[in-house]
């Protein structure tokens, strides 16, 4: 008989760092095909379906970069907190709250011109997610309270304070019966592009994407910050001033979700409504930073994977009634298999033969 | 005044259970030194197998039975990633959520709109009848009495007995237990399956007793709580039961006020159980701050969310 063993691996194996994503990404498809077979249908025509939904035409495209859109904000708001070894679980409330501050700045400064009023619409947005993350941060350093729980528990008192707005003061009174805000002036709303709903938000991500990566790569800041995440210690004794930088990095990620928010509505929805704002972004942001590893070019790549499983999920739902279960099912396998094949990067399973 | 409290009470109560079977399930998770994120994923599993057995098979005990067992299994995903190949606790758990989420939305599609056999009230006799305590305590489904017996049992078993013992060392000094010939891996293999199992069972409960009916979602943030409620009990499932009936009130409150045609927004009073949590979150690590200038008071398990393997100690 013999034992598996699990040792640390001494070198990194470049090229297995490579394929283990894509292999980890493979055994989630074969896995995902178990479960629609259970339901009953051919796992080969449901990944079609999905991909050709996701990819297949014109539109189909647009739409998934139009889903791709807010993730990326979601994860380049979380890759940020990554890199400093915190989790930012609030991107969710961020995010509405920037759409909340968003809607409120384009109700109470309608008479601007658009060229005035949509960056002031960003600037409150931001200010607003921002401010969503400054208490989990003053928490965290001064008190040491976990930052997971408090953004976690910050998520739900956003979502009840919009539909608050939604269902009582802010409701349009020309419609009672749904709790929703009058639409956008017209100077607050982004343009839409090729005749698609793709809008202006899908350029500001990017943007936002090569900033952190040059901010990453090429500041002492990103420098500092990524000292930070490695070893608080360390940081400490080279006299960085932690704290100061965690609540930063904290209150920037809130700001950049909650920009993701206010793009959102204004490029997309046009008006507040209940059910419009966010789609889980800020829980799929967590995947995708974490996959992205912190990275955020590779956050753009990620999160088009994600859009593109969100997009091809929803085809299926029409086509073949499987419901948004079936998304979420993949996504947990992929962070499963990809979890398992990190830990493969950093330790080997040997088997060894005891006589 | 009696008019109001009766009710209110007893629905703190109704609606703290599922909570506390939950908190108890992370308090054990814990103490062995894992982190289990994904309690809201597991309930669900729970409450949608539990509800589906009492369906098919028309016995809600089996449901529970079945629920409970679920969340155990389901749970045994994230003990592999994090005790075997020692993965981050915190993304297993979350991959956890999201994969309850989904498994449940998937097997419950075709329940939405049945209904199964469930728990009803059950009156405890004489104790039912006294006065107060009666209508607060004893006019409950047979789950809140099991919780009765159980939170006690779990606190014995934790502090008093040879296994929790070994539960609570391996959660403080993993490479001290490994020494005195305890089997770190198993003991949090055991002890993230019985914490899965209670959660399930708290899902469960939702799904066979508070609203006898599956719907999508249906745990709606309470394995969230149930993480705060473990930090507020300090790690004790004595404490854990004040934490999970005040908050089970918070939740109460909202109804009984409107009942008695208070004019509150309902969405403003849903935001206080979570406002109300965060401070306690501060209030706690401020008091544990202040006490442990003088007192050394733990933390919590020491070894928590740490990874460990033989090997690191050479």
């Amino acid at each position: 008989m013999g034992n598996l063993k699990i040792e640390k691996r001494l070198s990194s194996n470049k090229v297995l760092d490579r394929l283990i994503p894509i292999i980890s990404i493979s055994l989630a498809l074969i896995a995902g095909s178990v479960v629609f077979w259970i339901n009953g249908a051919s796992p080969l025509t449901a990944y079609k379906e999905m991909f050709m939904g996701a990819f297949g035409d014109g539109y189909a495209l647009s739409e998934t970069l139009v889903q791709t859109t807010p993730l990326l904000f979601t994860g380049l708001a979380i890759s940020l907190t990554l890199r400093t070894l915190l989790w930012n679980i609030g991107a969710e409330g961020q995010f509405f709250m920037g759409a909340m501050g968003a809607t409120w700045a384009a109700q109470y400064f309608s008479d601007l011109p658009p060229w005035i009023l949509i960056p002031t619409l960003m600037i409150v947005s931001m200010i607003a997610g921002g401010l969503w993350g400054l208490p989990p941060a003053i928490l965290k350093t001064k008190l040491k309270v976990n930052e997971i729980l408090t953004t976690l528990l910050l998520n739900y008192v956003a979502i009840f304070f919009v539909n608050y707005l939604l269902y009582g003061p802010w409701k349009d009174p020309r419609y009672p019966g749904f709790p929703q805000t009058p639409r956008f002036p017209d100077a607050a709303i982004l343009p839409q592009y090729f005749n698609t709903r793709i809008h202006a938000g899908i350029l500001v991500a990017i943007v936002i994407a090569v900033i952190l990566y040059v901010l990453y790569k090429k500041t002492g800041w990103g420098y500092k910050i990524q000292i930070i995440g490695q070893s608080r210690k360390t940081a400490t004794y080279a006299g960085i001033r932690v704290n100061r930088n965690i609540i930063r990095v904290l209150v920037i990620s809130g700001a950049i979700a909650g920009l993701g928010g206010m793009l959102q509505i204004s490029g997309l929805q046009h008006k507040l409504r209940l059910g419009g704002i966010s789609n889980n972004y800020g829980y799929t942001g967590i995947i995708i930073a974490f996959l992205a590893n912190g990275n955020p070019l590779a956050v753009i790549l990620v999160a088009l994977f994600m859009g593109a499983l969100l997009v091809g999920g929803d085809s299926l739902q029409i086509t073949m009634g499987f419901g948004k279960g079936v998304v979420h099912i993949f996504e947990g396998m992929v962070l499963f298999f990809v979890l398992a094949g990190e830990s493969l990067k950093r330790y080997k399973i040997r088997w060894i033969k005891n006589d | 005044m009696i008019d109001f409290l009766e009710p209110f009470l007893q629905a703190a109560i109704r609606s703290g259970t599922p909570l506390l079977f939950a908190t108890i399930g992370e308090i054990y998770t814990e103490r062995s030194g894992n982190i289990n994120l994904g309690i809201e994923g597991l309930m669900l599993i729970g409450a949608v197998t539990g509800f589906m057995t009492s369906l098919w098979i028309g016995n809600p005990v089996l449901g529970v039975i079945i629920g409970s067992f679920s969340g155990g299994l389901v749970a045994m995903i994230h003990a592999f990633l994090t005790v075997t190949l020692n993965v981050n606790h915190i993304v297993s758990g979350l991959a956890l959520v999201f994969f309850g989420t989904g498994v449940s939305a998937v097997l419950g599609a075709p329940l939405i709109g049945e209904t199964a056999p469930h728990f009803d009230e059950i009156r405890l006799g004489f104790l039912s009848n006294i006065p107060l305590i009666g209508k607060v305590f004893f006019q409950h489904n047979i789950l809140v009495y099991f919780s009765y017996i159980f939170v006690p049992l779990s606190w014995y078993f934790l502090y008093k007995t040879r296994p929790g013992l070994y539960i609570r060392t391996v959660g403080e000094n993993p490479q001290t237990a490994d020494t005195v010939g305890l089997n770190v891996a198993k003991i949090r293999y055991l002890a993230i399956f019985a914490g899965g199992v209670m959660m399930g069972l708290g899902g469960a409960y939702l799904s066979l007793a508070y609203t006898p009916m599956w719907i999508e979602n249906m745990v709606a943030g309470r394995g969230w709580v149930a993480i705060a409620l473990v930090i507020f009990s300090m790690w004790n499932p004595m404490i854990a039961v004040f934490g999970a009936y005040l908050f089970g009130g918070m939740d109460a409150l909202g109804f009984a006020l409107q009942a008695r045609g208070a004019q509150i927004s309902t969405h403003l009073l849903g935001m206080l159980p979570y406002l109300f949590t965060i401070f306690l979150l501060a209030g706690s690590m401020w008091r544990m701050r202040k006490k442990s200038m003088g007192l050394s008071i733990s933390m919590g398990p020491s070894a928590l969310g740490k990874p460990f393997s033989k090997e690191q100690k050479s």
